[in-house]
């Protein structure tokens, strides 16, 4: 690039002080101008508006409207949008106060202009008090909907959903109801991706009739049952002990994490929660059978597969043949993984990431060595677990794993703590 | 698959600069894909508004996404390292060449590096106030004061 420097823009790859020598940005064609628009919250798009008038209206056709009214009073950014002019609107997002007044129009101007792409953000949150208007329920324009911290637990009686054009449904910290949900979902028959964070509990979540629902993301409070025959990805976050998976018969891939904020849960033998702990991942793992692709985020999940070993509980056989672990490496993973692994003939791609103990959950060890018996410990004994950096501690743990789980898995009992180590 | 990685294709510049690539390069311009598919890239397939310098990023560009594809859309280790080779990959042009690029990734349609060079733009507008990106892009104001101050006013919200 050496004529760059004739051209007498001066190159600073520290980005901010780029000054260029000729004005390029204004002979853009307006769709690249609104392009790069696009990448910007409205604010700063309106501000090109008094940068020339070349600039004048190219905010108002840009396709893309972003709000945050959480400093901004929202009266005046609704008056913005009167010079407002693109007939079609490809992503809008919004963040106000749901107590504000005048919710209703912003939504109504976004499906006046057929949005694809809308994403309502509430967050005076604890005051859900914000019931959508009707005409939110009934759009045929929008593809993907996000919306965080709202309420949809009532949906008028008389009003049904649809959303016939709907493939993308995020909904995080949501209030929902059984009703309104079934009215949702067989309100989009073109979902394909489904995410619920935080949201209220549903006792059931059935996706059934949804053909083309591939993807399944649930955190923290889920359905307790999941009949999801179509989907082919699932992820389960902050997992609980009562869930269940009914019917995943298409699946190829899943992530699952269990959180556990009360780790005095496992310190007792005799606690209960930990027994329906075993018996829901045992069973999902019964449901997991035809996977090809399974991650366990946390250490959570392999101590307690690690119970399961020490119980004598019967494993699944699975057909995975990519494992992702992402767990820290304490004694008490240690026999989850080798089960793991011994339960999967097919694998043939292990792969295992350390986590730092700051992200990573894990129960305290000192509460589950309550279920060592008098002979028995996590780990062999001859397996020595460096403490010091992450790749030694991965290259010893692997290759002790590998060397263990050979060909046949009679190595493999080794690994088991039932054996007395020698 | 085998035949997009064995098959050849020549792109040549429009100031007579050749690169022969892989079919799956190539088709990660949308615009040579359809060149490819009507069965018109017997020979070199010349690229009228594209520059050799700009062609070369351009397909060094493309490479990178063919070889470090994410598996599939859950693969976010392969995003972000992408992303992270994106970023360096950035770094390296003034904002000359960016634009250059912007109208020839929006030319031959290779979404992701339109999208890539059209947000490298839009982090120097951001957070600026209209006087800054004035000097920094050498945008002439041809408002008179009354005229600015009335837009200012307009929307006087977004210039507080």
């Amino acid at each position: 690039m050496a004529e760059d420097n004739s051209t007498a823009a001066v190159i600073n790859p520290s980005h901010r002080e780029i000054k260029l020598s000729k004005d390029i940005i204004s002979s853009m064609p307006d769709e690249i101008l609104h392009h790069i628009l696009s990448f910007l919250p409205t604010e700063f798009s309106l501000r090109t508006s008094a940068l020339s008038k070349r600039w004048r209206y190219v905010w108002s056709e840009t396709p893309y409207l972003s709000f945050d009214c959480y400093e901004t009073d929202p009266i005046s950014v609704n008056q913005t949008l009167y010079y407002y002019s693109a007939d079609k609107i490809k992503s809008y997002h919004l963040s106000i106060s749901c107590m504000a007044d005048n919710i209703d129009s912003f939504i109504e101007f976004a499906m006046s202009r057929d949005t694809e792409k809308l994403s309502l953000e509430f967050y005076d949150a604890l005051n859900l008090n914000y019931d959508f208007p009707k005409f939110f329920y009934n759009d045929s324009s929008l593809k993907q909907l996000l919306v965080q911290w709202g309420n949809l637990i009532k949906i008028p009686k008389r009003i049904p959903v649809s959303w016939s054009s709907l493939i993308t449904l995020s909904l995080s910290f949501c209030k929902l109801s059984a009703d309104s949900f079934v009215k949702i979902l067989s309100g989009s028959p073109l979902l394909e991706s489904l995410t619920l964070h935080y949201c209220s509990r549903l006792d059931r979540l059935d996706l059934k009739e949804l053909r083309k629902c591939k993807r399944l993301d649930i955190k923290y409070s889920g359905p307790m049952q999941i009949v999801a025959p179509h989907i082919r990805f699932l992820r389960l976050q902050h997992a609980e002990s009562q869930w269940r998976l009914v019917d995943v018969s298409s699946l190829t891939e899943a992530k699952l994490e269990i959180y556990s904020c009360d780790s005095s849960l496992f310190n007792n033998p005799e606690n209960f929660e930990v027994d329906l702990f075993q018996v829901m991942i045992i069973k999902m793992l019964e449901k997991l059978q035809n996977l090809k692709k399974l991650t366990f985020t946390g250490s959570v999940i392999l101590q307690i597969l690690s119970l399961a070993v020490l119980c004598g509980v019967p494993f699944p056989a699975l057909k995975v043949e990519a494992l992702l672990l992402e767990t820290m490496i304490v004694p008490s993973v240690i026999p989850g993984i080798a089960k793991l692994l011994q339960s999967s003939p097919r694998l043939k791609k292990l792969k295992l990431r350390v986590m730092d103990p700051a992200d990573c959950n894990t129960i305290p060890e000192m509460n589950l060595n309550s279920y060592l018996g008098p002979d028995q410990c996590w780990k062999p004994k001859h397996l020595v677990i460096p403490t010091s950096t992450e790749p030694k501690l991965v290259t010893a743990v692997m290759k002790f794993l590998l060397e263990n789980t050979g060909d046949e898995g009679s190595t493999v009992e080794r690994l088991l703590p039932e054996c007395n180590w020698p | 698959m085998a035949s997009s990685s064995t098959n050849k294709f020549v792109l040549k510049s429009n100031d007579d600069v050749s690169f022969e690539v892989t079919e799956a390069v190539a088709r990660e311009f949308q615009v040579i894909a359809h060149i490819i598919d009507d069965d018109c890239a017997k020979k070199a397939i010349p690229l009228s508004n594209v520059t050799g310098e700009i062609l070369s990023k351009m397909i060094e560009y493309g490479k990178k996404h063919i070889e470090e594809a994410p598996v599939d859309e859950e693969d976010e280790e392969g995003k972000k390292k992408l992303q992270i080779w994106d970023e360096e990959f950035m770094k390296q042009f003034n904002m000359e060449i960016v634009f250059q690029l912007i109208l020839a990734s929006n030319y031959l349609n290779n979404k992701g590096l339109l999208d890539l060079t059209c947000c490298t733009v839009a982090d120097h507008i951001k957070d600026m106030t209209p006087d800054e990106v004035r000097t920094l892009f050498n945008v002439k104001n041809d408002y008179t004061t009354e005229e600015e101050e009335e837009i200012r006013k307009e929307n006087s919200w977004a210039f507080e």
